[in-house]
């Protein structure tokens, strides 16, 4: 080894040749160094070790070294044999598309209104938020109970209207409706502000301009708000779908996947397969199997969205 | 002031104001109706046809509380571990984003990269391996395992590098020629320029660490060490047959948090507001 | 930073007091944890009582409580373990001893343990809590039989001054009693059935089963036989009772039958507790309980029973004290007392306990027509099948039954389905044995 390696690495194209440049080269790896070290530690080092212990059977209790080795015997066996699985990500897909749908559409809404001429912007935007800030935990214990098909308040409201009482959370039909509404409740106040700080962002020129052109209401919306906004929608579908396929606490503390796995989502399903049947390789193989999923979906919406704004 | 230049400016603006207030019922009442519930007495929440309101507000039901599960001890612990949390992310990524931002060194593109990846992973990839590494650090049950694997974060760093990014060269450089040390330059020119981005980012890790209910439930096993959202877990079997008590439990931990919010909303919302725009 | 002020000196200030508050624990000379699923508050006052007792008793020993949720129990002791910072004592269901025991969880009791159990605990008992090479892992505690349990008031209401003894009666009465009120909701259910829960639902079809002539694996555990024909007339019973709106799987008979509103549910002896608070049903006067109706294939009622123990983690530095605190709390220290978890058994949850001693020192407490009744079945209920596994097969089986309540598939289709992957498991966990 000599002390001074003659070739450079190809992702090494300057080092700074002046000795201070090289001392202030030296303070930036310094800055980085903690950050990039907890980074490896905790994040690269175990989405490697998680790989490696999907293509295992590992009960988590006997030694890491003594894991039997599966090969692609469990990405195999959930793709071709676990109906949970299936299910799940049946599941998964509409609550996302759901959730996704409601919180773009009502917080855009939403946010539409709060831009427009409306007294006391800052309340409504607080009361809107209040759910955001609260643990999904607590509101699932409080929808559990408000949607209770005995004791519920909305059962009890609807039945005095004399319409017939709803199961909501106990029936297979109405269970994911019923999830995503609380989903959808808790989010909306983010995206509402996320949209509106968005709408806040356009300049009035546009809309002068256009209403010197004689424009409608419909075709600023149509024509300025939405082509700019693209970037904002973007970071709105893209950061809520991720959220959403991976939700958890959510159905953990309502149904826990009940009735017959009409609730049942990936991830509940993975932290049953890993903690309740001991079966590690198995859950690490569908976190990577969610994960090619996620992946391949927000390059989609990624293309999908850019290019319509191209369109536009 | 509001000039109606639509016939149905009027009405328009009826319509605006009831679909708000609609949507702010829905909003505010699942916490009226927990706070009502938890005055009612057990046989009040289950009669039928239903009572809005309880006889007399049964406020014995928040001393009976109090007397079975540490409030306190659950809000320290909040508290406590969320704000190591947020000063540490906020110190690691505010520290990496202004290497990424304002140096030259090798590797920089690569190591950016590579936290830009980072980013997608979902959190469950890593949630295993993380468990099985704070449990060889001896860390289980103990406030460094909950709090040592989130002091970092790769959004973090990204966003802190956005925002670094339109601090101008010629300030950093006018600081130095003024013998200004690096780490000077860091704390005193470059931190107080991307205040409302720290702000940004302190918000969401602080929500995120506040409500964060999977790891604690995996690390911690002493009472004296949960946190509220195992809290509130604890109580859906401590009053599975008393909806009251675990109302006014739920409203316990839930009600100081949102008052907090009120006080400091705007921090809240323009923190939030931002990562829509730079993210 | 005047932007910033307020926020950071709040989280500042609490940083500061957590990180002075951090410093220092005592520890005492010995310290057992204790873990249970025994929540309540009710629960948790009369296992304090117990722990004071004994550390009274054995001053240096101290004992720590604590409790997590049925549904999070079986995790909390695997991912202690992996932690290596598991409990002393545990108090599980034995379905899931197989498990522990193949991965190394468990202490073997000592010999004076084994002989006290060996001595004061009926065999099907003993049977139940050990693995198929026949070592026993540890302090049997609650027996839970299944039996039906039933509003008078209700079935007298539709005619009927006795339960049913057989499905068609079953099916009969459930219809009968079930009301449907003008605006379509449900205010009278049959039989209520426990969706969204593994026990409540798994264990009922299993006692329907045993009573039908059927059985849930083969004796030697290596293959699923619930998808027998008899299995297949359970389940359809359940479809049929579906149908004619005699069950409905959107009630809950866990939560309603209390509520006065469900004629019958299918339920083991610890709901006592419960159903003498309950304010809709007298449980005195108006709860009835009766053997397991005889299926079409059977010849005379039958049920199932579970079981819990306590046992002891094998990397507990303290074994010796561990086993001393369980035989402590689970023998007889005076003649005609009883132990001090038997009087919990039966005075705070009304389930029936394994020890002889306890089940005489505490039969007036069991001699209400409630618990009376269990205590009879306990004689022939068939023990649940324990094998490496069961707690995922259970778990299959609860989701395909409630499959079929919802009528998303039929029972042939769901218990072939079940059939098909318990098999399987079977075989890995033999294979696994073997490796």
């Amino acid at each position: 080894m000599t002390a001074v390696s003659p070739k450079r690495a190809w992702w090494t194209p300057d080092i700074p040749k002046s000795p201070l440049m090289r001392r202030r080269m030296l303070w930036a790896y310094a800055f980085i160094s903690l950050p990039i070290l907890a980074l490896l530690v905790f994040l690269l080092g175990p989405i490697l070790f998680s790989g490696w212990v999907s293509l295992h059977r590992w009960d988590m209790l006997s030694p890491v070294s003594e894991m039997p080795w599966r090969g692609l015997g469990n990405y195999v066996f959930l793709l071709t044999k676990d109906k949970v699985f299936a299910k799940a990500l049946g599941n998964t897909f509409l609550f996302a598309i759901g959730g996704v749908g409601a919180n773009t559409i009502l917080g855009l809404g939403f946010a539409l209104l709060l831009n427009s001429r409306i007294r006391g912007q800052r309340v409504w935007r607080v009361l809107y938020f209040m759910p955001v800030i609260t643990a999904p935990l607590a509101l699932a214990v409080m929808f559990s109970f408000i949607f209770d098909r005995n004791f519920g308040v909305v059962n009890s409201f609807i039945t005095s209207l004399g319409l017939p009482r709803q199961p909501f959370l106990s029936a297979p039909s109405q269970v994911l409706m019923t999830l995503i509404f609380i989903a959808v409740y808790q989010f909306v106040g983010y995206y509402i502000v996320i949209f509106l700080a968005g709408l806040q962002g356009i300049p009035q020129d546009y809309y002068d301009a256009a209403q010197v052109d004689g424009a409608g209401k419909w075709q600023e919306f149509r024509f300025i708000t939405l082509p700019l906004l693209k970037p904002v929608m973007l970071f709105v579908v893209v950061t809520n779908t991720i959220g959403a396929l991976q939700v958890f606490d959510l159905v953990f503390a309502t149904t826990g996947g009940a009735p017959a796995n009409s609730s049942m989502t990936v991830v509940l399903h993975m932290y049953n397969t890993a903690f309740k049947f001991s079966r590690m390789g198995r859950a690490s193989a569908m976190a990577f199997i969610l994960f090619g999923i996620i992946l391949l979906i927000t390059i989609l919406q990624v293309r999908l969205l850019r290019d319509r704004a191209y369109q536009d | 002031m509001i000039q109606s230049d639509h016939p149905l400016g009027g009405f328009a603006t009826a319509l605006k104001y009831i679909v708000l207030v609609g949507g702010a019922f829905v909003m505010v009442f699942p916490f009226v109706w927990m706070l009502i519930a938890s005055l009612m007495t057990a046989g009040e929440i289950q009669l039928r046809p239903p009572v809005w309101l309880p006889a007399t507000p049964q406020f014995n039901n928040y001393a009976e509380l109090v007397e079975s599960i540490p409030i306190a001890r659950l809000y320290f612990n909040s508290l406590f571990t969320s704000g190591i949390i947020v000063f540490g992310v906020l110190l690691s990524s505010s520290l990496a984003g202004f290497a990424f931002a304002k140096y030259r060194f090798p590797g920089r593109e690569l190591l950016f990269y590579l936290i830009l990846a980072t980013m997608m992973i979902p959190f469950f990839v890593t949630l295993i391996p993380v468990f099985f590494i704070v449990r060889q650090l001896g860390w289980i049950d103990t406030y460094q395992g909950l709090v040592i694997p989130g002091l970092t974060s790769a959004y973090g760093i990204f966003l802190m590098r956005q925002f670094m990014i339109t601090v101008p060269d010629e300030i950093i450089d006018a600081a130095r020629i003024d013998g200004a040390s690096e780490l000077s330059i860091y704390w005193r020119i470059v931190l107080p320029l991307i205040k409302p981005a720290l702000a940004t980012l302190g918000t969401f890790v602080f929500i995120g660490a506040w409500n964060n209910f999977l790891w604690p439930l995996l690390v911690l096993n002493s009472r004296e060490l949960m946190t509220l959202p195992l809290g509130i877990n604890s109580l859906r079997s401590l009053y599975a047959d008393n909806t009251n008590l675990l109302m006014a439990g739920t409203a316990v931990s839930v009600l100081p948090m949102l008052f907090v919010f009120i006080y400091l909303q705007r921090y809240f919302i323009q923190g939030i507001a931002l990562t829509g725009l730079k993210g | 930073m005047n932007y910033l002020r307020k926020p950071l000196l709040c989280l500042l200030l609490v940083t500061l007091i957590g990180a002075l508050a951090g410093a220092g624990l005592a520890q005492d000379d010995i310290t057992l944890t204790m873990l249970t699923h025994w929540g309540t508050e009710d629960q948790l006052a009369a296992q304090q009582v117990i722990i004071d007792a004994y550390m009274e008793a054995n001053p240096g020993v101290n004992i720590e409580l604590v409790t997590v949720d049925f549904g999070e129990l079986r995790t909390k002791i695997i991912t202690g373990r992996t932690a290596g910072i598991s409990a002393d004592v545990y108090h599980f269901y034995h379905l899931w001893l197989p498990d522990f025991v193949n991965a190394g969880v468990l202490a073997e009791p000592t010999q004076d343990d084994l002989s006290y159990i060996d001595e004061n605990v009926a065999q099907g008992t003993i049977d139940a809590v050990s693995t198929a090479d026949g070592q026993v892992w540890g302090y049997p505690t609650e027996v839970n039989p299944y039996l039906l349990v039933y509003n008078k008031r209700l079935l007298a209401e539709a005619g009927y001054d006795a339960p049913p003894s057989t499905w068609d009666e079953l099916k009969e009465i459930a219809e009968a009693v079930t009301q449907v009120d003008d605006t379509g909701a449900i205010s009278q259910l049959g039989l209520g059935v426990m969706a969204g829960w593994d026990s409540g639902i798994v264990h009922p079809f299993s006692a329907l089963l045993f009573s039908n002539g059927g059985s849930y694996l083969s004796d030697d555990r290596t293959v699923a036989e619930f998808n027998s024909p008899q299995g297949i007339e359970t389940l359809q019973l359940y479809a049929d009772l579906v149908a004619s709106g005699g069950t409905d799987p959107s009630i809950s008979g866990l939560g309603d039958f209390p509520s006065g509103t469900v004629g019958m549910v299918i339920m083991a002896p610890w709901w006592r507790a419960t159903l003498r608070a309950a304010e809709g049903i007298d449980f005195d006067s108006e709860v009835g309980v009766a053997e397991i109706p005889v299926g079409p294939s059977g010849d005379a009622p039958s049920s199932i029973a579970y079981t819990w123990l306590f046992a002891v983690d094998s990397n507990s530095p303290n074994k010796a004290a561990a086993w001393d605190f369980i035989h402590w709390m689970n023998a007889e220290h005076e003649a005609g007392q009883g132990s001090a978890i038997g009087d919990f058994l039966v005075n705070a949850l009304g389930a029936i306990p394994s020890f002889d001693h306890d089940q005489a020192a505490f039969a007036d407490s069991m001699s209400d027509h409630y618990v009376s009744a269990f205590v009879a079945a306990s004689a022939y209920a068939h023990p649940e099948q324990i094998v490496a596994g069961g707690q995922e097969i259970k778990t299959l089986l609860q989701v395909e039954i409630e499959a079929v309540l919802a009528g998303m598939t039929t029972p042939e289709e769901a218990l072939a389905s079940v059939a098909a992957q318990a098999d399987a498991i079977l075989e890995e966990q033999r294979m696994m044995a073997e490796e």
